[in-house]
């Protein structure tokens, strides 16, 4: 059975926007660690809450281990559901010892007994020397590895973690990423991450879940996501895409050849062809259809801008030491694994 | 981690008994809040509708009458005092604060929180002790005369205290804290990158703060102004004692001496409007001084170090209004009352004191409630109509005591009337005054006129405890009240503190609302000091006054203590 489940759930919020979330449904398994991203405002901090018990779904069921949380004229109060929380800001409790904001979650043991699983949880977190400190006196990561401590030590069945690195600079930010991870797994907790940056995402979570405008637009494995994406948001939120005009006809016919029809498109339908910049050969030559557009050097790589007679660009990613200078004329092959395309918006009317 | 491994899907059938009547038990809760908040700000509103309801009664012929005689003149020195008040508190305020954030001097760490000092000075005793010192028969004038051998008051020129320049000078000494306290403030707070930035781009100290500086504080130096003429507005011992014709002394005359009731609420009513469009003018500079005060890297040091004269120019600027509103009339005040050494002074002091604390302290713990109320409403529900209905419930800081008693004393007197009448006509006894002359009147007055300082102090404290940390507490399985117990209670206790000190020391310094609210024959220390200062029996009234001031000094104190926290925290 699933850790938590989420069905049809659905979220207004009158003064805010028009629709917070809109019938969304998910599964959280056990020792699972699930990522939702999407942009600002796409409705995945109202999700976090509606799990945690601080907001209320106006409609859908929301269930623990099968049994409601909320839904069905029933309504756990959130101290009661056993969900831990690390917020944005860490909202640590300023007049609390970071010990004593750890402890503040146990309840129902003796004094001492509190005190030694809050200074056990702060050392997994690398912070049991600072134990007596007070949050104002403690830098932005420790803050963040005191909040996650604090989260953990009433060992919840759930961790919700909004947006936990965006307080944060990038190298701390790919550090602590390692950190939780190795905490998640040691702890076996499964864990919801709330956030807008996609590296984060793949790097953190065994699936990911797309939002947009409170639409749950598809959730799956990373990979599956960048190969597979179900709809044109995700194709275009989720890695580097570039999309050039096709056909449908005996397989879809485009300016870089025919593809085959895996989408199973109708005849006749214009549509967009989805290819991303890895996917996408460039060899130097007189009649090739594609134009150097510009180079940037990235280390690793070199992208290239390519323009089609379409006018349509499309990017490529080529070894640092393969240099074309801008002007080039260039023949483009793409290797497609999976064929993507979506149908015109335009064509479709 | 494993330890407490409880079964989960027994955790959460046990909550499936747990029925759904929180849901909608919380949002009837949000009703009753809102229902509270409307009916605390009509209550807390309704004296300024009842002054502008009775300014509808007939008058007869005595607005006539005032329009044709007095009117012009309670208008007009009404202006006067005001420009007059505003011109000096602009000056000093904003000269002062300016000196000692962007200057070093010797004396100025002592000066930065000595300028504070008369804001514990009441402007009434400050006039008194001024009058006392300076009028024909004080040692001042004295003193020329035995000098010089002047004999009668046409042989020389001397300028005369009792008078609207007296008025105007003693209260722009005793009111430019305000100015100083926001203006300095606002100088503290813009960011050194700005200062750097305008210096960079080859403008001198004084190119910077006529460009930069000051253009930014402009928004808080303006709350600090209105602050201070509202306070000007509300003075009614000062310009009583002076003879001065403002709208607040038309007001008092009008009603008690005239016995004209409508006619004291019109021109009440006057005053009113001349209040609510300052208060509007405050909220408008308020708001907008919130984007400017967001900035990072506050300033931590003064620009430039002064020296020799310079130096010596910039700490007399800073020392002059700290010895004639504070240190003077304090010495004054000292030696008046070691002059009076009659025992009997120091016991009536006592009681007085008692009453004063009395009534001070329980209109600090009422309106302590009342803030804490409208401030939790305001928080729990949010709605843009709850905060206009907080706002309104709190609009009585603008609103001068004497027309704040004409819209207490009236209304409950007809309410007395009409519940003596009814229990003489059922119940064949008569209940007699049940809130007018009573202390019910005079506690809910001050009520109206200090709950903006007990809710601004519980509202500012809130703002400290973001909802996150609401949320992270219930998460970690405490229940509401917990939460309270745990969290908002010991990060608010500061500012409850705060708050209540405030009230309690303007309720204990409040004149023209006891005067007119109180019981027959209940005297507090601000009363006795009124009418001892116009027996002219002014060494009679020098020990309650001290008292008056020492109370005072409290929030100065506390005030001084934040600047220096202020420091420590941005080092």
């Amino acid at each position: 059975m699933s850790l938590i489940t989420l069905e049809d759930i659905s979220k207004t919020h009158a003064r805010i926007a028009p629709v917070a979330v809109s019938h969304v449904s998910f599964t959280l398994g056990e020792r699972e660690i699930l990522a939702l991203l999407g942009p600002s405002g796409s409705g995945k901090t109202t999700t976090l809450r509606m799990i945690a018990g601080f907001d209320r779904p106006d409609s859908g069921r929301i269930l623990l281990h099968g049994a409601p949380l909320s839904g069905d004229g029933m309504w756990i109060e959130p101290e009661q559901r056993r969900i831990g929380m690390v917020f944005q800001d860490y909202a640590l409790f300023p007049h609390l010892t970071l010990l004593e904001n750890v402890m503040f979650g146990l309840r129902g043991q003796s004094r001492k007994d509190r005190e030694d699983t809050a200074r056990r949880v702060l050392a997994a977190v690398g912070m049991e020397e600072m134990a007596a400190r007070y949050p104002h006196e403690i830098s932005g990561g420790q803050q963040q590895r005191v909040a996650l401590a604090r989260a953990l030590a009433p060992n919840p069945l759930v961790l919700l973690l909004d947006e936990p690195f965006s307080n944060l600079d990038s190298d701390m930010r790919a550090e602590m990423r390692e950190e939780l991870l190795r905490i998640l797994r040691e702890s076996d907790t499964s864990a919801i991450i709330v956030t807008h940056d996609q590296e984060e995402a793949f790097t953190l979570a065994d699936r990911i879940g797309i939002l947009n405008r409170g639409v749950l637009e598809q959730i799956s494995e990373p990979e599956v996501l960048y190969r597979q994406p179900r709809t044109r948001f995700v194709a275009e939120f989720v890695g580097r895409s570039d999309f050039i005009p096709g056909v449908v006809c005996d397989g879809i016919e485009t300016e870089l050849g025919k593809f085959p029809n895996d989408p199973g498109l109708p005849a006749d339908t214009r549509v967009d062809v989805l290819v991303r910049p890895d996917e996408v050969d460039l060899e130097p030559a007189e009649d090739g259809l594609g134009v150097v557009a510009r180079r940037r050097f990235r280390g690793a790589e070199n992208l290239y801008l390519v323009t089609l007679p379409s006018g349509a660009h499309v990017r490529s990613s080529q070894p640092s030491t393969y240099v074309l200078p801008a002007g080039t004329r260039v023949r483009v092959t793409v290797r497609h694994a999976d064929v993507i395309a979506f149908p015109c918006a335009a064509a479709s009317s | 981690m494993q330890d407490t491994q409880t079964n989960p899907a027994g955790a959460a059938s046990a909550a499936l008994q747990v029925p759904n009547q929180r849901a909608r038990s919380r949002s009837s809760r949000l009703d009753g809040w809102t229902l509270g908040i409307l009916a605390l700000a009509a209550l807390f509103f309704s004296p300024m509708l009842a002054v502008l309801g009775i300014a509808l009664d007939n008058s007869g012929d005595a607005w006539t009458h005032l329009a044709s005689t007095v009117l012009g003149t309670y208008i007009g020195q009404t202006l006067l005092l005001i420009a007059g008040v505003g011109a000096g508190v602009l000056v000093i305020g904003v000269s002062t604060a300016w000196l000692v954030t962007l200057f070093e001097f010797r004396g100025r760490r002592v000066l930065q929180w000595a300028l504070l000092l008369p804001l514990a000075m009441p402007s009434y005793i400050v006039a008194y002790a001024y009058t006392d010192l300076l009028e024909f028969a004080g040692p001042v004038q004295t003193g020329l005369r035995q000098l010089f051998g002047w004999h009668r008051p046409g042989d020389y020129w001397f300028p005369e205290i009792r008078s609207l320049g007296g008025a105007a000078t003693f209260m722009s000494l005793v009111l430019y804290p305000y100015v100083y306290l926001l203006a300095r403030a606002a100088f503290v707070e813009q960011s050194q990158n700005l200062w750097d930035a305008a210096r960079g781009l080859g403008h001198d100290t004084w190119g910077c703060f006529v460009r930069v500086g000051l253009p930014l504080a402009r928004p808080a130096i303006a709350v600090g102004v209105l602050l201070a003429l509202m306070e000007t507005l509300n003075d009614f011992g000062t310009v009583d004692y002076f003879a001065v014709q403002t709208l607040t002394v038309g007001v008092y005359r009008v009603w008690f001496g005239m016995n004209n009731t409508p006619a004291a609420a019109q021109l009440a009513s006057m005053v009113l409007v001349l209040v609510l469009v300052m208060a509007a003018l405050e909220h408008i500079a308020r708001g907008r001084r919130r984007f400017q005060f967001s900035q990072s890297a506050p300033r931590r040091d003064p620009i430039a170090c002064l020296h020799g004269a310079r130096a010596m120019l910039a700490f007399l600027a800073c020392a002059t209004p700290v010895a004639f509103g504070f240190l003077v009339p304090a010495v004054l005040l000292g030696a008046s009352a070691i002059g009076s050494e009659e025992a009997a002074v120091g016991v009536s002091t006592l009681g007085l004191a008692f009453n004063s604390i009395a009534v001070a302290g329980v209109a600090a713990l009422v309106c302590l409630c009342g803030g804490l109320f409208l401030a939790y409403g305001a928080r729990l529900s949010g709605t843009g109509f709850v905060r206009t209905a907080t706002r309104l419930a709190s609009i009585g800081y603008a609103v001068p005591g004497v027309v704040l008693a004409v819209g207490v004393l009236i209304p409950a007197a007809a309410l007395d009337n009409l519940i003596d009448g009814f229990m003489r006509q059922y119940f064949g006894t008569a209940t007699g005054l049940i809130f007018s002359g009573t202390l019910y009147a005079l506690v809910f007055a001050c009520t109206v006129r200090f709950l903006a300082l007990s809710f601004g102090s519980v509202e500012a404290g809130l703002t400290k405890i973001t909802p996150n940390m609401d949320a992270a507490a219930r998460s970690l399985g405490h229940r509401p009240a917990g939460l309270l117990a745990r969290i908002h209670f010991p990060l608010l206790r500061g500012s409850l503190m705060t708050g209540a000190m405030l009230v309690f020391v303007d309720a204990m310094k409040e004149l023209p609302m006891t005067l007119i609210l109180r019981p027959f024959n209940f005297n507090t220390l601000a009363t006795h000091v009124y009418e001892y200062a116009s027996y002219e029996a002014f060494e009679q009234a020098a020990l309650p006054a001290l008292a008056i001031v020492a109370a005072g000094l409290a929030p100065v104190i506390s005030l001084s203590l934040g600047f220096a926290g202020s420091r420590r925290s941005s080092h």
